[in-house]
């Protein structure tokens, strides 16, 4: 039966106070938090290249810690050997395990323990792996009972099979950082290969390509910035490593570029210099932060410029 | 042609006269001697974990014609097409029994090359899935996979492919440029000619212009009959009108079961079984 109750007009100027109420919040609460976190960021920056701008020098750069002027140049060079050594060991194993995750493992508990232990591991705090990498490869053990004493054991012939040094070393210093690298990198690349769209895969096997031809022409490829960005991410960590690198590589004064030998690095040295009474040392130390965070920079830029996709043509 | 039932030749019951509004463009297959089968289907029924997709499929595939999948959602069309080319192994808990024979030789049997067989069986999917790669990247993705070298070798092949797909006069000019900058139905032919730059056997194409605009459909349509002539092509499609513009035999499947089979003119116009009528029609979709 046909209606012919017109209903009532709705009152469009009627407004309610609550939600409105929240949603303002909302974003004053988070725009402010966004402001505070920035703010922090660049207070921290700021002080550091205001107490560090002065010492930037030439010296700083071609002098070494005891030659008058200071410099720093073992240290930033030793800080490159290490993130080096530390990326030769820690990029592959991180990506083959991301790899592992993302395309081999089979889906269950076994795959969700890696994963949670790869969790874990990249929370742990990292004086622990320095500990570690001492306990193997730094210390010549006195005896090998028990398991940690068979790993030692076996570390220490593939020590010497390679040529390796015991004591503090630029290798002891780039493994410690390399065990730093591998759950961040392997996480990135699974989390970055998952995003990769199965009609890729769909498409490259429907065209008779195999598991592995689809990962490494098609799959890889695709997800290639998002595994830089993250392996980007784990240097720029292990570069800014302390703690580890005292169980390690130790440190030294003098120019160094066997990694058999103690290595320096700008982190070690920042710390030993800020605890300084000397004003001249603390501000080498403020120097030497700021080289370490623009080194960092730097580098992240160059790569991202180098590996950049090339610009898509649309005409 | 296609029969439902090896013991049954249905098609020698067809006999044109359609009044259902529905008229094909594409004659029927004049040849009633027993023309080559590109694909033959025997006892096939595939599994998901404990539900049966697909119940006792047999049906033969001829050699070059256009054969068309009809149906309604879900009634397994689309999951007997990715037997042809073993795509269900990569789907997990998905058991494929009985035999798919492509000319002659059983895909199912052990020690089958699942890589050569599909290199010999191109597969078009529903959605252009172009890889984000140059349009002659993509089309050259499959001479490398498959040992194609050479770089005028490659050059000259994807040209080849893409002529056929009728996209060469439209790229030859940016053929460095991504894949991604065409539009869906370039993209859609783009994926054709990537899927025959290894020259297949058979072309599997799963629902090819759903995601198209007519106009773009309109250009598939015809390079799908314009392949025919070399390639063995089968098409699902959700869309009767389109088997019957393209198709010279259609299939009706319903719950898994393939209900019925035979030249699109009769199964649109003159069909055996009641679902089928009912289906062509519009009754259920």
């Amino acid at each position: 039966m046909p209606s012919d109750i017109t209903p009532a007009p709705t009152n469009f100027q009627h407004h309610e106070w609550g939600p409105r109420l929240v949603s303002a919040l909302a974003k004053i609460l988070c725009t402010a938090a966004a402001a505070v976190a920035l703010l922090l960021l660049f207070v921290i920056l700021g002080y550091m290249v205001w107490k560090g701008i002065g010492g930037l020098h030439w010296s700083f750069f071609t002098n070494l810690p005891l030659e008058e002027p200071m410099g720093m140049r073992n240290c930033i060079v030793g800080t490159v050997i290490l993130a080096a050594i530390a990326s030769l060991i820690g990029v592959p194993i991180g990506m083959l395990c991301g790899i592992y995750l993302a395309e081999y493992s089979p889906k269950g508990w076994s795959t969700a323990v890696i994963r949670l232990t790869l969790d874990v591991l990249a929370g742990t705090p990292t004086i622990l792996f320095g500990v570690v990498v001492y306990q193997i490869v730094v210390v010549r053990p006195q005896n090998y009972n028990g398991w940690v004493g068979h790993i030692s054991l076996w570390a220490h012939r593939v020590q010497s099979w390679l040529g390796i040094t015991n004591g503090y070393s630029g290798w002891a210093g780039g493994l410690a950082l390399a065990l730093i690298m591998v759950p961040i990198i392997a996480r990135a690349t699974e989390e970055m290969l998952r995003l990769v769209p199965l009609s890729h895969r769909e498409a490259s096997a429907g065209l008779g390509a195999s598991k592995a031809e689809t990962l490494w022409r098609v799959v890889l490829p695709t997800a290639k910035a998002g595994i830089i960005t993250g392996i980007m991410l784990a240097i720029a960590r292990v570069a800014g490593e302390t703690a580890p690198l005292f169980f390690t590589a130790f440190g030294n004064d003098t120019m160094v570029y066997n990694p058999n030998r103690q290595m320096p690095s700008l982190t070690e040295q920042i710390y030993n210099y800020s605890q300084s009474d000397d004003p001249h040392w603390r501000a080498q130390a403020w120097t030497a932060s700021l080289v370490l965070v623009s080194m960092v920079l730097v580098f992240s830029a160059a790569v991202r410029i180098a590996t950049r996709k090339r610009r898509i043509r649309t005409h | 042609m296609i029969l439902a039932d090896t013991s049954t030749d249905i098609s020698q019951k067809a006999h044109g006269a359609g009044t259902h509004g529905l008229t094909g463009t594409v004659p029927v297959t004049t040849s009633a001697t027993a023309a080559r089968q590109a694909v033959e289907v025997q006892n096939l029924e595939v599994f998901y974990g404990q539900h049966r997709a697909v119940h006792n499929v047999n049906l033969k595939i001829n050699h070059r014609e256009v054969t068309a999948f009809i149906g309604p959602s879900g009634c397994g069309k689309s999951t007997i097409l990715r037997c042809f080319n073993r795509m269900n192994d990569l789907v997990k808990h998905c058991r494929v029994q009985g035999s798919v024979k492509i000319h002659g030789a059983d895909i199912y049997a052990r020690g089958t090359d699942v890589m050569e067989l599909r290199k010999r069986t191109g597969m078009v999917f529903q959605k252009p899935n172009p890889f984000p790669k140059s349009i002659h990247e993509n089309v050259a993705y499959p001479l490398r996979i498959h040992g194609v070298r050479g770089k005028a070798v490659i050059a000259e092949k994807v040209e080849k492919s893409l002529r056929l797909a009728g996209l060469w006069d439209e790229v030859k000019d940016r053929l460095h440029a991504s894949a991604l900058s065409l539009s869906g139905g370039q993209q859609q032919r783009l994926c054709i000619a990537r899927a025959i730059a290894v020259d297949p056997d058979v072309l599997l194409m799963d629902e090819p212009c759903s995601a198209l605009d007519p106009i773009a459909t309109k250009t598939i349509e015809s390079l799908i009959n314009e392949l025919s002539k070399t390639i063995t092509i089968v098409v699902v499609t959700h869309n009767m009108h389109q088997a019957v513009r393209v198709a010279h035999q259609t299939a009706f499947f319903y719950m898994g079961n393939l209900v019925e089979t035979g030249p699109t003119d009769k199964i649109f116009h003159n069909p055996v079984q009641h679902q089928t009528l009912a289906y062509v029609t519009g009754q259920f979709g």
